[in-house]
């Protein structure tokens, strides 16, 4: 192949990228880039002046302590979220009340109405199962511990996504309507900058916003803003909204609130329990039965879309 | 000395900063990740500013910095919903609703009936194709394309080659068939 060095198209490629240029606040981009640049000392100068002032906040509480006056200290949110992902990973079972509200900019653009709907999430550590009976069709899906997500889009028929096919559209959307109590909280912890908004009262319940901390490595992050709210003592998830992301654009939240703590059987939080015995079940295991898969997926896609109109 | 390093390093982003913006907004398509992607770029670089010299070697690296960043963004991503639809014959397809050649009502406005064709044409290449391609419109040969994008001489050339077809059938119309070479 030779090499064309004045093919016409690359003036008009040119001409269009030079356009496009010229829309581009260049001083402002400069900006930008000096205060990144300028963060990072500035966050270690933190970091020290952090550690002398904590000391000496430590030492005067020490005084209190030792002269008979002990104000307790607010515990740090980082802490307090730590703690409340302790508490999640006993296994006990939850029953949250979910309410979504999609923003109807992307679900148009995703020729979908704006919805909002409301769905039960029963949890026990980092397993999860919903069961949604709205708009009259009754079906569950739900998330191992191991990852793998399953759909019972009836007594008769299930669909099995390992963690490998996290792409698959009920992949997505089993992600996007849900949560996983201990991965979201670790996810907090590592991505989000976390802020206490409560004043520590006695029988107060903990109130904690999480912000998303920009970073060239979280490119494509679930959440944009998460407020939880959480019980003083024993740090269980009381209430939890997430404002959700989709592509890094906000796509709506969702609210997660605890209606009750029961016993659940084993089974539920599998696909088993869902069906009935004379079931057939389609995973990635029997590739003959692949095509039939992706058949009823669609059948189930377009049974929910239909549904939402 | 350090302040005319950095008076330089300044000059450098300033002139450099628009094209390189406009690159990455064309693989991108979502200009807030594309001028994300391109700050992030110029930090790491400058993070290395005693390694490399920047106002004169820098826009190669800066562009193959780019050119991952975006690509790798780009791969990761996978459509939320496929509809399903039924064609004519009776078969169903599956498609991503959303029309990767339909740009916004805000940015059809900022360009002109040939800027609106480009752009619509460009869209519909595979991001490898786009980068090489306006890689090769801001000048750079087949050698330096290679070096950016990280692949062979040779493929860079096909790269080019097929997405020149591409634009060519989709904008001849407007070009009076010049573009067909």
């Amino acid at each position: 192949m030779t090499e064309a060095n004045d093919h016409p198209l690359d003036a008009v490629l040119r001409n269009h990228l030079d356009r496009v240029a010229g829309t581009v606040d260049a001083v402002k981009m400069l900006r930008h880039i000096r205060e990144s640049e300028k963060a990072m000392p500035r966050r270690n100068w933190l970091k020290w002046a952090g550690v002398g002032f904590g000391t000496a906040v430590a030492a005067s509480v020490g005084g209190f302590v030792f002269f008979g006056n002990s104000p307790t200290p607010l515990a740090a949110a980082e802490q307090i979220v730590d703690e409340a992902k302790t508490a999640h990973t006993v296994p006990t079972d939850r029953c949250y009340e979910v309410v979504t509200e999609w923003e109807p900019l992307l679900f148009r653009r995703l020729q979908l109405p704006a919805i909002s709907r409301k769905h039960k999430l029963w949890t026990r550590g980092d397993q999860f199962w919903i069961e949604t009976n709205g708009d009259g069709a009754k079906w569950a899906m739900g998330q191992e511990t191991s990852g793998k997500i399953w759909f019972a889009i009836s007594r008769k028929r299930g669909l099995v996504y390992e963690p490998s096919e996290a792409g698959e559209p009920l992949a997505r959307f089993c992600d996007l309507v849900s949560m996983r109590v201990v991965s979201t909280l670790s996810e907090l912890l590592e991505q989000f900058t976390l802020y206490r908004k409560d004043t520590g009262k006695p029988g107060e319940a903990i109130r904690i916003e999480a912000d998303l901390r920009p970073s060239f490595l979280n490119r494509n992050p679930r959440f944009r803003r998460v407020k939880l709210e959480l019980d003083p003592v024993t740090k269980i998830v009381q209430r939890a909204e997430f404002q959700r992301q989709l592509n890094g654009e906000i796509a709506g939240t969702l609210t997660f609130t605890l209606l009750e703590t029961a016993s659940q059987p084993d089974e539920m939080y599998t696909l088993i329990g869902h069906l009935d015995a004379d079931h057939e079940l389609f995973d990635r295991k029997d590739p003959a039965r692949q095509d039939r898969r992706t058949k009823f997926r669609d059948e189930f896609l377009k049974r929910v879309q239909m549904r939402m109109k | 000395m350090k302040g005319d390093r950095s008076h330089e390093l300044d000059a450098w982003i300033l002139a450099t900063a628009p094209r390189a913006t406009a690159y990455a907004r064309s693989l991108l398509r979502n200009p807030h990740e594309a001028e994300d992607i391109v700050q992030d770029c110029y930090c790491r670089l400058i993070s290395k500013a005693d390694v490399y010299d920047l106002p004169h070697d820098g826009m190669k690296l800066l562009l193959r910095a780019i050119t991952n960043a975006c690509i790798n963004l780009k791969t990761r991503r996978k459509p939320f919903f496929r509809l399903v639809r039924t064609d004519a014959d009776g078969s169903e397809q599956t498609d991503d609703p959303l029309d990767k050649t339909a740009l916004p009502p805000d940015e059809c406005a900022m360009f002109d009936e040939l800027s609106v064709a480009v752009e619509s044409a460009l869209r519909t290449l595979p991001t490898q194709q786009r980068a090489a391609v306006q890689l090769k419109a801001l000048g750079h040969s087949q050698q330096e394309i290679a070096e950016i994008m990280g692949i062979t001489t040779t493929n860079g050339g096909v790269l080019i080659h097929r997405a020149r077809q591409s634009l060519a059938a989709r904008l001849n119309p407007y070009l009076g068939g010049e573009a067909i070479r």
